[in-house]
């Protein structure tokens, strides 16, 4: 009985970290999507359409069943609070390796180990990484 | 309890091992997927080449501007090839040396962090050009407009205040310098397809107004966005279907990736907002020939014109029109002369038959295939019925045509009148082919096809009308070659100098108000084909 009471407050530990880990992991995944949507989004947007626009409402669709937004002002928002940063471009700009052609960047970061989506377990915030971000650079139209 | 304790530890842990070895691994297999889809479209870019080399080149150029990814990751590989009829990848060129699909592979390896040895993550994605897609109109007229004598201002501004109520056309001309992305278009409209674009029900023109002044590039046109969105306010009640329209093709590409002229399109709207009320023709700033008496002028806009937007195949066609007229006319040959009609314009129209993307720099072209030229008939007044021309003689002029015999009986015959009975057609001409080269910037000229005809009447009957008095329905009936004296005579010398003249002095004027020529199709490009565009797809698997 002793040694399970012992055990307990680890194996909850652990039911937590798989949870929240696995959570963050899920998460990690939604970010690659909404980057390389919204990047695919502006990329492919007819010459003189609204690249942002488009781009990010590729990326709030990607983001929405967590509950996050890129708001405008290049913020990454849950429930009205700035969790990360979102850098979505207004106009293409010349690819990094191959400046003779334009491309889009959408770059989401999240401030994951302060802003968790799920509360951690205390003092196990250490396991998350600090940053789940993803860029997604496309060559555009 | 310590066996319990023991099987829960045992448990915990292997779940623990499972969600994040497995998480990891399912995060490296999406960044690879992300990675492959970026790659794939900007390797398409360089086809149809074949060359492996270059495209993972291009790949790996593309892999290295993204940032960092989950584990362990190996370079691209990319293989050209192309799609045979079921959609499936194949490696290599088609006949002729073409390729037109590229895969792209990206694979890494993330260390397991519970279990041993390492976990492999590969995707690959499939990336094409996307199908070529431009915007034209036939016959709509934004080449000849302009703003001291605007040819579609009138009708448009007569629709937009006498019968929709509300600010006139004035400054919707500036419109016709504006290309409207058309996928702007539909992402103001909250559509995401060709398809749902055109079934858009409760769209009204109000809405479409303020969509297309959303849609157009803002620099330089706020004050017509203004004015747009100042009538549109008005326009809310206003239903209108863009599938009357507007013609996407639906099949293959996005179907969207075009740009389309503005005033086309808000003008096309606006005449086929009006539906199928008539409008008066001397509302319309057209002058009405001086020897009519009486003249009702009535134009009916049947089917308004179809923009067309989209690959090879999609069709557009100029407005079908009925012009109603009824009018008495002044003419020296005779006492009085009644007209009414119907003339039937039908509908122009041409089909993109080949689009072609000029490669490295070369010129891009379109091909028309074919085209018909809007072609008339003369129907009864509405449209239904045959043409009648109703003429009172002179006695003065029977007498003398009808000779002695007939003119000592003059006081007994009281007035002569004949039912006429008119005929027109024009013939449609074509089909014709052509073929535009692209200027290096901007757009072709407005294509002619076709030439001019006239709509010259025919008199397909004459009889005496029961309306002539004394003896002359007797007479007439009794001796044919005295209504074929009174045909060649009066009638189609009347028909041909005075009715067929007073037709056209209205009916030309009018149709150029719908941009519709006679026998001509006006084939106008609305925007620069969409060549640049690349589409992943997916591929048919075996």
């Amino acid at each position: 009985m002793v040694e399970f009471a012992l055990i307990v407050p680890i194996l909850l530990a652990l039911l937590f970290g798989i949870i929240s880990y696995g959570y963050m992991l899920s998460y990690r995944q939604a970010i690659t999507q909404a980057a390389t949507e919204g990047a695919r989004a502006a990329a492919l947007a007819p010459q003189g359409a609204d690249l942002a626009t488009r781009a990010r409402s590729a990326v709030n669709r990607s983001l929405e069943p967590y509950g996050v937004t890129c708001t405008t002002a290049g913020n990454l928002s849950r429930n009205g609070t700035t969790v990360g940063t979102c850098t979505i471009p207004s106009a293409t700009a010349a690819c990094a390796n191959a400046t003779s052609k334009p491309c889009v960047t959408v770059r989401i970061t999240h401030n994951y180990r302060d802003k968790p989506l799920i509360p951690s377990f205390p003092g196990l915030g250490i396991t998350l990484p600090s940053t789940v971000t993803f860029a997604s650079v496309i060559e555009a139209n | 309890m310590l066996v319990v304790t023991a099987f829960l530890v045992v448990t915990i842990v292997t779940i623990a091992a499972f969600a994040v070895d497995l998480g990891l691994q399912r995060s490296a297999v999406r960044d690879m997927q992300s990675i492959a889809d970026a790659a794939a479209m900007d390797a398409a870019r360089l086809l149809p080449v074949c060359d492996n080399a270059a495209l993972t080149t291009a790949a790996n150029q593309s892999k290295q501007r993204h940032g960092a990814v989950i584990g362990e990751d190996a370079p691209l590989v990319a293989f050209a090839g192309h799609l045979d009829a079921s959609g499936k990848f194949i490696a290599g060129s088609k006949s002729g040396g073409v390729c037109d699909a590229v895969r792209v592979t990206s694979a890494t390896t993330v260390t397991r962090v519970f279990a041993t040895g390492d976990g492999q993550a590969i995707r690959s994605a499939v990336g094409t050009r996307g199908t070529p897609e431009v915007c034209f109109s036939v016959g709509t007229k934004t080449l000849t407009l302009n703003t001291s004598g605007s040819a579609l201002g009138p009708i448009l501004d007569h629709i937009l205040k006498v019968k929709l109520n509300v600010v006139g056309y004035e400054g919707l001309v500036a419109l016709k310098d504006v290309q409207v992305p058309l996928l702007a278009l539909a992402g103001q409209l909250s559509v995401g397809t060709p398809q749902e674009l055109l079934n858009l029900s409760n769209l009204s023109l109000g809405q479409l107004m303020v969509a297309t002044a959303n849609a157009m590039p803002t620099s330089g046109n706020a004050v017509t966005i203004t004015l747009l969105k100042t009538i549109a306010v008005g326009l809310m009640h206003v239903n209108v279907s863009l599938g009357k329209i507007l013609a996407l093709s639906t099949g293959g590409g996005a179907g969207l990736n075009a740009d389309v002229n503005a005033l086309d399109l808000i003008g096309a709207a606006i005449v086929a907002a009006n539906g199928t009320n008539s409008l008066a023709v001397n509302q319309l700033g057209i002058t009405l020939p001086a020897n009519l008496v009486n003249a009702q002028a009535n134009l009916v806009v049947t089917e308004p014109p179809k923009i067309a937007c989209g690959a090879v195949g999609v069709t557009a066609s100029s407005a079908q029109v009925r012009l109603d007229l009824h009018t008495g006319i002044q003419a020296d040959s005779v006492a009085s002369a009644d007209l009414s009609l119907g003339v039937r314009v039908g509908t122009g129209s041409a089909t993109l038959g080949a689009l072609t993307c000029g490669q490295g720099g070369g010129t891009d072209s379109v091909t028309m295939n074919p085209v018909t030229t809007a072609a008339a008939e003369v129907a009864g007044l509405g449209g239904t019925g045959a043409a009648k021309l109703e003429i009172s003689l002179l006695r003065a002029q029977y007498n003398t045509l009808l000779g002695p015999i007939v003119g000592l009986l003059a006081p007994l015959l009281g007035t002569i009148v004949l039912d006429v009975g008119l005929g027109a057609s024009v013939g449609a001409g074509g089909p014709y082919e052509r073929y535009t080269a692209y200027p290096h910037s901007g757009l072709p000229p407005t294509q002619l096809f076709g030439g001019d005809r006239a709509l010259n009447l025919n008199v397909t009957s004459v009889q005496l009308s029961p309306k002539s008095g004394g003896l002359v329905g007797l007479l007439g009936q009794l001796l044919n070659p005295v209504i074929s004296a009174l045909t060649n005579g009066i009638v189609t010398p009347l028909v041909n100098t005075v009715v067929s003249p007073v037709l056209s002095s209205i009916l030309v004027p009018v149709l150029r108000l719908l941009g519709i020529r006679l026998g001509v199709t006006e084939v106008t490009m609305l925007g620069r084909p969409s060549c640049k565009t690349v589409t992943l797809v997916e591929p048919t698997q075996g």
